[in-house]
This record gives structure tokens, C-alpha cells and sequence, in this order.
């Protein structure tokens, strides 16, 4: 049986340092939501076989931040887009790269491959599977970042065990 | 010395040329592709002395890319960009025909090491 592996608060902090060019602070969060009314950003990972694996979600503030940060956005565009609940354009693209090099935080040596399948922008419901996942199906880590410069939101990391 | 760099990301591309400067590659002749299938007329029509190729990309992929070229008997130095990094997966860059694979994220020092044999 495979060991289902979580990347701990320093490897998100590692990745989003590496990535974003200046200071990541990470620490225990609260799990992040998603419903026609809680709007997040949201990332499915499959295996090779195309089984949901795992997923990755992140509140409004944090898509909006780390996405201006990643594109050295203005401040301010990320805070109109928190004030209207949503992230899209190049914040979102941007986001959506994030998402795509967290794959990096999932696959390890010896375990089945994983891989980017599907992203949901805020307002965009993820699938039933998806989900199902995020409300407690897998083992999980929910941690709040906070990005130099910019501001933090809740970050919930969730593998299918 | 001209470098193409491919990436489905625009803001990843834009990541890639501000390392390559800040490794010290300030003269290089940078052009960009979208997608593996863009990339392989880029080859074609600009003779790149080295390509920086993301992996995972719609419409043709990077390991693709480089197995076309290899078939097609092209022998432009390659290397991978890729947040692919385990073992299995440099292994089989390295099959292919890639000199090297840097993992996002990514340091100048980490480009350094890598592209000093091709760049110097």
C-alpha cells in the first residue's frame, strides 16, 4: 500500500518563496470552503489512471495575492478583486500556474504520479467528487499564508487516501 | 546565443527570462512558444541554440516535443522546466535526450548549473 504523503508548512513555504520571489509566512489555518455562496479557487489532481488524487484549495484573498504577487501585480487590483469575491484574468492565470507547479508538493519518489487535471476559478463549483473530497473524504492539511507585501488567505490541502 | 522558451504560462515565461538575467545570461536572443506544437515550428524557423521546455502543456507536451525532435533527427541541446521532479520522471527526460531537468521553483543559481555547459 502507497503511503499518502502531505506536504508540510515549510514545503508550501518553500514552493511559494521559490515562486513569488519574497517572503512567505505559513502556519495552521482554517479549512477552506466551497459552496454556490463560499467562493474559492480550486485544483484537481489525478493519477495517470485519471483517479482524483488530491486537491488543492485556496480562499479569495489568497488566489487574489498570490496571483498579483506571482505576475507582480498592483496591490490594489488584488484588493478590488477580494472586495468583489472573485479572481480572474491574468490574477487568475496566474493562480492557475501556482496550481499547476504545486503538482510538485504531491508527487514523490515511488508513489503513483499526479497531475493537474481540472482548475475552478471562484465561482466556478468544482465536481461532485471534488467536492466530496474537500468536505473530509481524505487526509488534509489547512494552513493560513500570508505573502510579503501582499496580505494571507487559507490554503487546504486534501489527499484521497 | 538564442534561447526558445516554452511554456503555456505567460507569467512563467516571463519568470524564466528574469532568472536567465539575474543567472547573468543578459545577451541572450529569447524567443517563446505556447505549447509543444508551436515550439516545434519555432525550431524550425529560428535554429535555437538551446530550448527551456515546460512539460506538462496542452496541445503537444514537452517530452513530446523532444521525442519528435529527436525522431526527426533534430539535435538542439534540451532542457526540461518542468515541476515534474521525482526520479522516474528526470530518468525519463534524461532517455529522451534532455541534458537536464530544473525543478519549479526554481533559483539563478539552479539555471546556472544547469545551462553553463551549453551557455558557458
Amino acid at each position: 500500500m502507497t503511503t499518502v504523503v502531505l506536504p508540510s508548512p515549510k514545503d508550501v513555504r518553500d514552493m511559494c518563496e521559490g515562486l513569488l520571489g519574497r517572503g512567505v509566512e505559513v502556519g495552521p489555518g482554517e479549512p477552506v470552503l466551497v459552496s454556490q455562496s463560499t467562493w474559492a479557487a480550486v485544483g484537481a489532481y489525478v493519477e495517470d489512471n485519471l483517479s482524483l488524487s488530491a486537491v488543492v484549495a485556496a480562499d479569495v484573498p489568497l488566489a487574489a495575492y498570490a496571483g498579483a504577487a506571482l505576475g507582480l501585480l498592483p496591490l490594489g487590483g488584488a484588493q478590488d478583486a477580494i472586495g468583489l469575491g472573485t479572481v480572474d484574468g491574468a490574477m487568475w492565470e496566474n493562480f492557475a500556474e501556482l496550481l499547476q507547479i504545486g503538482v510538485s508538493l504531491l508527487n514523490h519518489d515511488g508513489a503513483p504520479h499526479v497531475r493537474l487535471y481540472q482548475t475552478f476559478p471562484p465561482g466556478e463549483m468544482p465536481d461532485v467528487d471534488v467536492l466530496e473530497l474537500m468536505r473530509g473524504m481524505g487526509r488534509r492539511v489547512d494552513l493560513h499564508v500570508s505573502i510579503a507585501g501582499y496580505g494571507g488567505g487559507s490554503l487546504s490541502i486534501v489527499r484521497r487516501i | 546565443m538564442k534561447v526558445l522558451i516554452v511554456d503555456d504560462s505567460r507569467v512563467m515565461r516571463q519568470i524564466v527570462t528574469r532568472t536567465l538575467r539575474q543567472a547573468g545570461y543578459t545577451e541572450l536572443d529569447l524567443v517563446e512558444a505556447s505549447n509543444g506544437l508551436e515550439a516545434y515550428d519555432v525550431v524550425q524557423k529560428e535554429s535555437p541554440d538551446l530550448v527551456l521546455c515546460d512539460w506538462n502543456m496542452p496541445e503537444m507536451n514537452g517530452y513530446d516535443l523532444l521525442k519528435s525532435l529527436r525522431g526527426r533527427g533534430h539535435e538542439v541541446p534540451f532542457g526540461f522546466v518542468t515541476s515534474e521532479s521525482t526520479h522516474e520522471m528526470r530518468d525519463k527526460a534524461t532517455s529522451a535526450g534532455a541534458l537536464f531537468l530544473v525543478a519549479k521553483p526554481f533559483t539563478p543559481e539552479d539555471f546556472k548549473e544547469a545551462l553553463s555547459p551549453v551557455l558557458g
